[in-house]
């Protein structure tokens, strides 16, 4: 992920699995693409089931569904661990997808 | 062709109140996840509210009638246990939660007296996480190390590796699965355990997949410790089962400590109890353990041979329909006698859980994913496999369902 401006401005991911996690992450992906990172902040999970039109996955498959968000949401943990601690820990509470 | 088997299933269906419920889409249940857990009878399940409605009290120390029947019943179980598997004495039959908990209990207490920086624990390649991190937890405490026995094609070890590795001063215990939950290899753990023996080396056996399927005789097999599960044959959860040789129990330390695992407790000192109350501290799973009783003397109704002799049949028939679909990938032995009633597999490039979740909505229940068993699947050179594995109460029409939805699923993916 390439962050400019507070800016998603690329993001690619590399994974191997399910049909549900590879089409959710590639979703996110696009989803993403070129918004800022405190709206990516917002995102929760039932943006993404609706976006894969999921809605009622139960619990094992839906951490299949949420896989790449958490990652995402983890990654921006760690941009912020350090220059805005308050954020992160935000974001890891919001992170808590299910 | 096929014998006709010595076990009635459509009988044994009756049993299983479970069986008889549908699923979404009116499907009825097909129930293949029976390394997992197995489903109970209606034996099982009366039981424990029977305890629950007439005689339910603590054990051990009340003189009123109602102890006296609960405390009967709970170490009823304990002798029908060290009969199943063959016990000098119910006196080694220990009751735990599950079969982790008596690893642990054996890695907590024993290894942990026993080990030295200088140490080793040998396991395998095939074993469950539950047989692998109570040992990284105690050798990693002590600064021991943890060795593995290397497993070829099929999930078999070498048995001539095996003697080379015991052959060493510092080993101090090797622990091995009976049959394995991915591949439903058998190991060959009475030889294993004589030539650990010549070293002096003791031998536990993780028999939670093999009990539930065969005769286990501790005595015979000659193992030092052996741990496995009641939920896995028929029992409730919340049961598990540590035996080990009346000497090892003796002189190892108590796991936790409480009530009923103390001769006298005065305000610095504590005696402790007697075997097997040592290591049972607390109220135990008393429902459970009698509801396990009741499972016991289910499958020995069927009989050990009988149950042997039905999964061989319904394996070797799913084993035989499986390969004739294109595109499958089966891993584990691909003689019968050599395997339990466990196959993993992978079709095509379908990922196990999508294809779970396509035989899911035929009413069946698979298992996916890496089945507890991360280092076999790095060995496998796998991210996940699909399982199906059976018990009593599968058919052969069940298994002819599993083909038709497998065919689906290849359709559905192209292949
Ligand atoms: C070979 C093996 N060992 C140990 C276990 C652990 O059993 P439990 O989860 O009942 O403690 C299992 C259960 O999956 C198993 O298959």
């Amino acid at each position: 992920m390439k962050v400019e401006d507070n800016i998603v401005k690329d993001i690619k991911f590399e994974g191997r699995g399910c049909a549900i996690s590879q089409a959710s992450a590639s979703m996110l992906t696009e989803m993403v693409m070129n918004k800022s990172l405190t709206s990516i902040k917002e995102l929760d999970k039932d943006d993404i089931l609706e976006n894969i039109g999921l809605l009622n996955l139960g619990p094992a498959r839906i951490k299949c569904a949420l896989l790449s968000l958490k990652v995402l949401k983890m990654s921006m943990v760690e941009y912020y661990a350090s220059k805005d601690p308050e954020s992160a820990q935000e974001i890891r509470e919001g992170s808590r997808l299910y | 062709m096929l014998q006709s088997t010595t076990i009635d299933v459509e009988k044994i269906r009756e049993d299983f109140p479970i069986l008889q419920r549908r699923l979404k889409g009116g499907h009825k249940l097909i129930y293949l996840d029976n390394a997992a857990t197995t489903q109970k009878p209606r034996a099982v399940i009366d039981s424990i509210s029977n305890y629950y409605m007439n005689y339910n009290s603590n054990i051990h120390r009340a003189v009123h009638q109602l102890a006296e029947e609960a405390t009967f019943a709970y170490e009823e179980v304990r002798r029908r246990v060290a009969k199943l598997i063959n016990a000098k004495s119910a006196d080694e039959i220990i009751f735990t939660r599950n079969a982790t908990e008596s690893i642990n209990l054996v890695a907590k207490c024993w290894a942990r007296q026993h080990l030295t920086k200088m140490n080793r624990v040998l396991i395998t390649e095939i074993e469950h996480h539950s047989n692998i991190v109570p040992w990284q937890l105690v050798t990693g405490e002590v600064g021991a190390s943890l060795d593995y026995l290397n497993i070829g094609e099929e999930g078999r070890i070498d048995i001539e590796d095996f003697s080379q590795k015991v052959n060493d001063p510092d080993l101090k215990l090797v622990s091995i699965s009976q049959m394995s939950n991915v591949l439903g290899t058998i190991l060959p753990v009475k030889k294993m355990t004589k030539l650990a023996h010549e070293k002096n080396v003791p031998m536990m056996i993780d028999a939670a997949q093999s009990v539930p399927h065969m005769k286990v005789d501790v005595q015979d097999l000659n193992c030092d410790f052996m741990a496995f599960s009641a939920h896995k044959m028929l029992g409730p959860t919340g049961v598990g089962i540590l035996y080990a040789k009346r000497e090892i129990l003796e002189e190892m330390p108590p796991f936790i400590g409480g009530g009923d695992m103390i001769k006298e407790v005065h305000k610095q000192t504590t005696s402790f109890n007697d075997l097997p109350y040592k290591f049972e501290a607390g109220t135990p799973n008393i429902a459970d353990v009698i509801g396990f009783g009741a499972a016991i003397d289910y499958l020995n109704k069927l009989g050990f041979e009988n149950i042997r002799e039905h999964e061989m049949q319904i394996t070797e028939y799913a084993l035989e329909r499986m390969n004739e679909l294109q595109g499958i990938t089966i891993y584990g032995p691909k003689v019968t006698k050599e395997r339990g009633a466990v196959i993993s597999f992978n079709l095509g490039d379908i990922h196990p859980h999508d294809l779970a979740t396509i035989l899911n909505d035929f009413g069946i229940a698979m298992r996916s994913g890496h089945h507890c068993a991360q280092v076999l699947m790095e060995r496998l050179e796998v991210s996940a496999t699909s399982r199906v594995s059976f018990y009593v109460y599968n058919s052969k029409d069940e298994v002819n369902i599993l083909i038709d939805a497998l065919q689906s699923a290849r359709r559905l993916f192209g292949l």
